[in-house]
């Protein structure tokens, strides 16, 4: 990466101009979309036993979960080491014109899915738009554009090698659930969308899920399109089975976000706890035994400790796993600690002057670049009034947003574009969230991770986007939070 | 048990150190940052198998204070090495004032430790599994290549972005210093002024060696020179407790 020297890497960022990194803290979303003005006091548990437990981490899960614990009547203290709340669900204003925002962290939801996030809007009232940030997509494949038209075209079909079991089933469904072809037929014997095991496919965590393809029948180009010669046989249809199961593609083309930005609804959680939230509080050791816990943390470079019934981590493993704990984990959960892998990438901002990409003939700006310095780019924030837009792109860590903004410039297929800013959000260099999605368990190693990414030590409960059988980022951060505040109202 | 060593070295990468190189430099001397680990503190051992809390704390002269982000938190950094004799330890604390290899001191440079640690798979793989996969010699042109064109599917969909700015000759450093230096347990080597390690578990039930830790920090020399850059570090050494 090119060495920035501090010098001009502050003037650039105290420009604001194109290429400036975003400042942290954007907490607009939202007002006046039905939230309460006040923390509200909760009544007691039905049990009438009052649990006190502290959160670590200020999180969509850490947020959830301490709602829902406050909700039924326990004492909650969220301890966030960062200065703001939200963690990885990132709403970007500052530096942006005309009331333009971007999500910087989490994107959408789907519909059928994210259940729980559905009933949070419901209460909240919050808007839910439609994202077609999924329709209209250019993908550039060997030196040319491919529209959706041209993926539901058997002749292009079979110019790219497709068999006719897989035309037919491409154009009904989708590109993207080819995959399902091949896939459905074992999906039945899973009944429990938690359990994986036990089913009849246990030996095939060491077998890749290319294999079952070619079982299929899977044409050369499927195999080359789905790859999978990596990817555990099991894990890849116990995933599978989890979708349907909820009914959900493989790949929704109809997504949903929150008008204002997905931080919207941490941002509700955070205003309805009040002060139980402690941003600028990290916490620096825990003890535990089978009475409770007791948690050291920051406070304005003061230490104190609190003392509680539980302890809710929704802090990612790479990072709770850098907390003194005493005592220590379990061999299986210090297993999982070491060992689970998360992907993480930029998300480059582009404001706009005009959509220049109307002028140059192309339905929408949704394009699949497969550049190495910028992977995808589509439009957000359609609904704000100006003429102004806003294009949100995804990039590998440590690209510059001006390096992005060339990579755009090479691959752009049409004449010209009116990009007059462009920020971004390197989560690589995040230190309090750097972690996005869990990237899928190895294979032949599903029985060291699951269940227990999800297990209680002790007094310990773990939730996050992490510990849940789907690593749908938002949906299982809101799942595992309610799974957390139930165990541990019901502990 | 711990000691302290506190040396300065100089910068030694890009050749002499050289602090009049020009008219307009003439007058300006650069001054050596002074790097302090505050913790762990000076007292006790440590239980195997735990995660000690560290922080250091960076002053520069020019380059002004870590404790107020002058120094950004991610230009300290911390190598641990765990000697079975303790003898042997110490008489590496002491000595530490050796040049650092040409390619540690590019990677300081670079954004290579955002991704990948030493030795547990981080957004890309370690380091360390980086080097067992390719021999020392023959693939180090190969790697250096992936590093400044960028790669994405060698070790899964998580792409690795270019490095451009990176020459052929200084990436091939890079890769070597990682070949050759990152495949070894007892040592590690990470960023940041604040954070925590684990050490190891016991390596046998009568083990009774000690770990050294040095911090150290690269000024940005003379007017962001980087050829008058000064490096400053300092160095602790701590025992086990034994069960």
């Amino acid at each position: 990466m090119k060495e920035v020297k501090r010098r001009d890497f502050l003037r650039n960022t105290l420009a604001a101009g194109v290429g400036s990194t975003l400042a942290p803290a954007v907490l607009l979303a939202q007002e006046g979309e039905g939230e309460s003005p006040h923390p509200v006091d909760y009544p007691p548990p039905a049990s009438g036993k009052k649990k006190k437990v502290v959160v670590a981490g200020a999180g969509i899960a850490g947020l959830c979960c301490a709602y829902e614990l406050m909700k039924k009547g326990h004492e909650v203290t969220v301890l966030e080491a960062s200065g703001r709340h939200g963690g990885h669900v990132f709403t970007v204003r500052d530096g942006l014109s005309d009331g333009l925002y971007a999500d910087g962290g989490a994107e959408q939801i789907t519909k059928p899915g994210y259940e729980r996030y559905w009933e949070y809007t419901k209460e909240f009232n919050l808007t839910v738009l439609p994202y077609p940030r999924r329709r209209n997509v250019y993908t550039k494949m060997n030196d040319k554009f491919y529209t959706e038209d041209h993926f539901k075209d058997p002749a292009v079909l079979k110019s790219m090698g497709f068999n006719e079991r897989e035309i037919k089933h491409i154009v009904k469904h989708n590109l993207h659930e080819l995959s399902r072809l091949f896939l459905d037929p074992y999906l039945d014997k899973f009944k429990d969308e938690y359990q994986p095991f036990g089913v009849g496919y246990d030996d095939l965590d060491k077998v890749p899920i290319s294999d079952i393809y070619k079982k299929e029948a899977a044409s050369p180009a499927a195999l080359k399109f789905l790859g999978g010669e990596n990817s555990s046989a099991l894990f890849r249809l116990w995933q599978a089975a989890i979708l349907h199961k909820r009914g959900v593609a493989n790949f929704p083309i109809d997504v949903f976000r929150l008008k204002g930005g997905n931080q919207g609804l941490p941002n509700v959680f955070a205003k309805r706890l009040g002060p139980r939230v402690k941003l600028n509080s990290p916490i620096t050791e825990i003890k535990h035994d089978n009475n409770g816990v007791t948690v050291t943390y920051k406070d304005n470079e003061q230490t104190k400790e609190i003392t509680a019934d539980y302890l809710a981590n929704c802090i990612p493993l790479p990072l709770f796993k850098k907390i003194p704990l005493t005592p220590g984990l379990t061999p299986e959960k210090q297993f999982v600690a070491d060992n689970i892998t998360y992907d993480s990438y930029s998300h480059i901002i582009f404001q706009a002057s005009t959509k220049f990409w109307i002028e140059d003939g192309f339905k929408s700006i949704n394009m699949q670049f497969g550049h190495p310095d910028l992977e995808f780019i589509w439009q957000m924030a359609e609904e704000v009034d100006t003429h102004r837009v806003i294009l949100v792109a995804v990039a590998p860590g440590g690209v510059s947003p001006q390096r992005a903004l060339a990579a755009f410039r090479e691959v752009y297929p049409g004449k010209k574009d009116s990009i007059e800013q462009a920020l971004i959000k390197d989560w690589t260099k995040d230190p309090f969230a750097p972690n996005c999605e869990r990237t899928d368990f190895p294979m032949g190693e599903l029985s060291k991770f699951w269940p227990h990414v999800m297990t209680v030590q002790g007094r310990i409960h773990f939730a996050g986007a992490y510990a849940d059988n789907l690593n749908w980022g938002q949906e299982a951060a809101t799942r595992s939070a309610n799974r957390v505040a139930k165990e541990i109202d019901e502990a | 048990m711990l000691i302290r060593f506190i040396i300065i070295s100089s910068s030694f990468f890009w050749g002499i150190v050289t602090f009049f190189t020009g008219n307009n430099k003439s007058a300006q001397k650069n001054t050596p940052p002074q790097v302090r680990i505050q913790s762990p503190k000076a007292a006790g051992n440590y239980p195997w198998n735990t995660v000690i809390p560290y922080a250091v704390t960076v002053s520069d002269k020019e380059d002004g204070e870590s404790k107020y982000d002058e120094i950004p938190a991610t230009d300290v950094f911390l190598e641990l090495r765990y000697f079975p004799d303790p003898a042997k330890g110490t008489a590496y604390a002491r000595s530490t004032a050796q040049k650092e290899p040409a390619g540690y001191s590019i990677i300081k440079k670079q954004d290579c430790f955002t991704c990948h640690s030493v030795h547990t798979k981080l957004i890309g793989p370690s380091f360390s599994e980086i080097s067992k996969k390719y021999k020392k010699s023959d693939d180090v042109a190969a790697v250096a290549s992936r590093v400044i064109k960028g790669s994405v599917g060698l070790w899964g969909p998580i792409a690795m972005p270019t490095h451009p700015d990176l020459t052929e000759k200084n990436a091939e450093l890079v890769v070597h210093w990682i070949l050759e230096n990152t495949n070894n347990p007892d040592v590690d080597y990470f960023r940041g002024a604040e954070g925590s390690f684990r050490i190891q578990a016991s390596p046998n039930a009568t083990a009774n060696g000690i770990f050294v830790l040095k911090a150290t920090y690269t000024d940005r020399g003379i007017n962001d020179d980087s050829t008058t850059s000064l490096i400053g570090q300092d160095v602790i050494s701590f025992g086990v407790k034994k069960d």
